[in-house]
């Protein structure tokens, strides 16, 4: 069984990407250090984290995928209402409609502002429930 | 079927046509609307089933102009709406799919106005599907099964009753019979009409079991509905609150517990 996501915090976060060492990340982990922790597993382990451990928000590394659509079916079909965040550093307006269609509950471009990251992030953990199917879609 | 009405809101006439035209010829009602107040009065005013949407429904030469995703966000909420860009950005995109604080996104869906007629009505077959059109369908659909199944208990209830009174009866005579012929000499045949009578009486229990679980179908059903008649009551109850806020507090906060309770996660704890 699946623990609960916690309610109050401390939130437990999953990036999906690159090596912990990379930039990015690093900057991901400290903006969110203040809210909870940041746990990261490449692609391939995703899946598996998610079917081990309840998290309040996985955030997707687009650039650090081969297909994100793809990535965020398996993973709520894992947990149908887990809250994805997809973040990419070259964002398209034809894969922000991919992954809203696919349920995503925000489109982020990558920063290195720590603050803007946090409040981002804050506003997808105070978003109410989302829908257990990917909306527009049959 | 009836067909849907769809309310279509562009400040280019030829476009606003050209599109209508095309929404009729497949089978669909539609309004148009070419500003801002125009969509607002029609969406406050009229039964729509979905609303098609231009992004800058003001300026078209005005980046700074959302006149259409503000509608969208503002304006009967429940109407599931369509935004319509002829200028790409992601971040409008944002803006429109992205949930709002009521647990609904602005639009269901955001197409660019060179994607083609096509793309257009897929998006609109798409959105009247998971549209309050679809959801009234499939609450009428649920509905007619659950009184069906109702009825089914209710039938298979009274008939399984009837058939264990009958056979708990001849049980009843076969003993007597059994005992009548045993007491008249026919000792062998008496026992084994007794026996007979026995196993009769055997099956009325099964008779009898089958009643008991048609009746706890139907207390189910009874149970559902004496919850329906609480959330009824509560909602009621938040109607006699003084001021409007408090009122609407109550209710959001009565349905938000009725909707945890009935459409709790499978999966979740």
């Amino acid at each position: 069984m699946v623990p609960s996501p916690s309610a109050l915090g401390p939130y437990t976060f999953l990036l999906v990407g690159k090596a912990p060492e990379a930039r990015w990340p690093m900057v991901l982990e400290q903006a969110l250090a203040p809210l909870g922790h940041l746990y990261i597993v490449p692609e391939e382990e995703a899946v598996h984290a998610v079917s081990e451990r309840a998290y309040d928000v996985v955030l997707i590394d687009a650039g650090a995928v081969q297909d994100v659509v793809r990535l965020m079916t398996h993973l709520r079909a894992q947990q149908p209402r887990l809250r994805i965040v997809v973040v990419t550093a070259s964002p398209t307006w034809q894969q922000s409609r991919e992954v809203f269609r696919a349920g995503a509950a925000d489109y982020l471009r990558k920063s290195l502002d720590k603050k803007k990251l946090r409040d981002q992030i804050r506003a997808v953990l105070e978003m109410p429930p989302l829908p257990p199917y990917p909306m527009g879609q049959e | 079927m009836p067909r849907a009405t769809i309310l279509f809101a562009d400040n280019d006439p030829d476009f606003l046509r050209i599109r209508s035209e095309f929404l009729e010829r497949e089978g669909y009602r539609v309004i148009p609307a070419a500003n801002p107040a125009e969509a607002r009065q029609k969406l406050e005013g009229e039964r729509i089933d979905l609303a098609i949407l231009d992004i800058r429904l003001e300026d078209d030469n005005d980046e700074n102009d959302t006149s259409g995703l503000v509608l969208a966000r503002e304006v009967a909420r429940t109407v599931p709406k369509i935004i319509l860009t002829g200028f790409q950005t992601p971040w409008a995109m944002r803006d429109a799919l992205r949930l709002q604080p009521d647990g609904l996104p602005a639009a269901v869906d955001f197409i660019a106005k060179k994607e083609g007629s096509e793309a257009l009505l897929q998006a609109v077959r798409n959105a009247l599907h998971f549209g309050p059109g679809w959801l009234r369908n499939a609450i009428d659909g649920a509905t007619q099964r659950l009184e069906r199944d109702y009825d089914d208990a209710r039938r298979q209830s009274r008939m399984n009753y009837i058939a264990s009174l009958i056979v708990a009866g001849l049980g009843i005579l076969i003993i007597f019979v059994g005992a009548v012929l045993a007491i008249s000499g026919m000792v062998a045949l008496g026992i084994a009409s007794a026996i007979g009578g026995i196993v009769t009486e055997a099956v009325t229990y099964l008779f009898f079991r089958r009643v008991d679980l048609a009746n706890a179908r139907m207390d189910r059903y009874h149970a559902e509905v004496l919850q329906i008649k609480r959330f009824e009551n509560l909602l009621a109850a938040c109607d006699d609150l003084s001021s409007s806020e408090r009122r609407e507090a109550c209710k959001e906060k009565v349905i938000d517990a009725a909707a945890a309770f009935w459409f709790e996660c499978p999966g979740a704890e």
